[in-house]
């Protein structure tokens, strides 16, 4: 294989690097953007002066209870704008949205409780009782998150958007 | 955790001199950690999706999958079962109480179980002798110990699931001391611990790395691991009762039979006996036994006998006397529980 063009160069290198990277990464599919889950929890740390801070660490193991936070990192590892990027992340079995967590510099956040067919604002989310009476969906039947980014994302460019569950 | 695996743990440590399997992480717990949550050992998935367009063509990735596994939390609650306080008679044998022991926790765990007849808190006596038997047949009453076997520590821990059977009746059989008066109290408590190494009485938080089930760190939860439960007693004694139980047996015809039962013949001796019974709590002041002699017979001279004792029929240099055609026995004052028994002849003319 001959190489003339230099920034082709960088472009191979920087699937290598990919490829090394996925290994880490089970099920992540390569292409010219990239998205990365991450699941954490916030632990307690207590300094030699007994000031307390919350810290974030990965969460290999959870307790009932507890808040798991999920955070999707977006990148374009490709050579040309990424537009109209949408994320969907369904709502993990075992666990329940918490309110108002969901967020993500320059987008739009919408839910669905119908298994990810239809998404609006919580305020805009309804469902119907058995007797025809309406009301506004809660949390705990939020099946699906969205995240639409409201710009491009420009080669090199990152983003990451997040939310929250308590696992049941 | 399984008591299997436990054990294997604690041979592991044994076997080892100086690693410590039980750190002393501590995080905080929810408070709702008393609800059974999502089993141990489950893993939590989460994948996302990306769609994107590049130049006009649409595109699709999708992310890496998380994977977090669901720790063991230890949690037990136990709840005395009884409506009110368990009514007894003082003194009295097996008394029973009734418990329930819950898993509320996540994962399958065993509990040991002891009873302290002297908790804290005001009480008048302490039950003795505590047993505590296993509702084997499930029907949440004591039957005996062949269906609802003696519990022995270490030998038959129950072992629940917190997602499956997740408790236990349990009866606790304590003997009730003499002399109590009646409404008088006394307290049992039922004391339960989870069997995983270092879980009971740690603080809520505590990490047990490996020690839950698959595997799995095991959390102590609110409960540390420990519960207990305290049901009472209260002496009702039954009130004082005499009563008397009058039998006869031809005992002699006056001729060739010596031994009952002989044949009703005159001349023949009736041997009456009464048997008297002073049951429940108190004193019969002045008690005191008669029987007249049945018409067209007569009394046997000096046939009184008292508990086998022979007494005079002469009033007042015993207990027993004959005047008229009355028998009297005067046994005084006289407490509950006790017994006597009298007989008395008479021929038949």
């Amino acid at each position: 294989m001959s190489i003339k063009n230099p920034k082709a160069i960088v472009s191979i290198l920087t699937g290598v690097l990919l490829l090394a990277h996925q290994a880490a990464f089970a099920g992540q599919e390569s292409g010219p953007i990239q998205l990365t889950s991450y699941a954490e929890v916030e632990i307690i740390k207590t300094d030699a002066n007994g000031k307390q801070s919350i810290k974030r660490e990965l969460a290999a193991e959870v307790i009932p209870g507890k808040d798991v936070i999920y955070t999707l990192s977006f990148e374009n590892v490709g050579s040309n704008p990424g537009n109209d990027i949408v994320i969907n992340n369904p709502i993990p079995e075992h666990t329940v949205y918490k309110p108002g967590t969901a967020s993500g510099t320059d987008t739009r956040i919408s839910f669905s409780i119908d298994g990810g067919q239809n998404f609006a604002p919580p305020e805009q989310l309804t469902v119907t009782e058995a007797d025809g009476s309406t009301r506004i969906a809660m949390a705990s039947e939020y099946t699906t998150i969205r995240w639409q980014y409201l710009k491009p994302l420009q080669p090199g460019d990152k983003s990451s958007v997040e939310f929250r569950v308590v696992l049941q | 955790m399984k008591t299997a695996l436990t054990r294997l743990i604690f041979d592991a440590q044994r076997g080892l001199a100086g690693p410590v399997l039980v750190a002393l992480l501590t995080m905080p717990l929810p408070q709702t950690a008393q609800a059974q949550g999502t089993p141990a050992g489950t893993t939590v998935s989460n994948q996302a999706r990306l769609n994107y367009e590049i130049a006009g063509a649409p595109q699709q990735t999708l992310s890496n999958t998380n994977a977090v596994t669901v720790q063991e939390l230890i949690n037990v609650a136990a709840v005395w079962q009884d409506a009110a306080n368990i009514t007894t008679a003082s003194p009295a044998l097996e008394q029973v109480l009734t418990y329930r022991v819950r898993n509320t926790g996540n994962g399958i765990e065993s509990f040991s179980l002891g009873v302290n007849n002297s908790p804290p808190g005001s009480d008048d006596f302490d039950p003795s002798n505590p047993r505590i038997h296993l509702d084997g047949n499930g029907n949440n009453s004591y039957d005996g110990p062949l269906l609802d076997p003696l519990y022995t520590p270490g030998s038959n821990d129950p072992q629940l699931d917190a997602n499956g059977n997740d408790s236990v009746v349990l009866f606790v059989l304590n003997d009730i001391p003499a002399g109590r008066n009646d409404g008088e109290t006394g307290d049992s408590r039922l004391n339960v611990q989870a069997t995983t190494a270092g879980a009971a009485g740690s603080v809520a938080g505590t990490i047990l790395p490996g020690l839950g089930d698959s595997g799995a760190d095991a959390v102590v939860g609110n409960s540390s691991a420990v519960a207990s439960a305290t049901g009472s007693y209260q002496v009702l004694n039954a009130p004082l009762d005499v009563s008397i139980t009058k039998s006869a047996a031809i005992i002699s015809d006056g001729q060739s039979c010596n031994s009952a039962p002989c044949d009703p013949v005159p001349g023949a001796t009736i041997r009456y006996t009464l048997q008297i019974e002073v049951s429940g709590t108190g004193t019969a002041e002045n008690l005191a036994i008669t029987d007249s002699i049945p018409d067209n017979t007569r009394y046997t001279p000096s046939s009184i006998t008292l508990d086998s004792t022979p007494l005079t029929d002469t009033p007042g240099d015993d207990p027993g006397s004959f005047s008229g055609n009355l028998v009297s026995v005067d046994l005084g004052n006289t407490s509950g529980p006790a017994n006597f028994v009298i007989t008395l002849d008479v021929t038949i003319n």
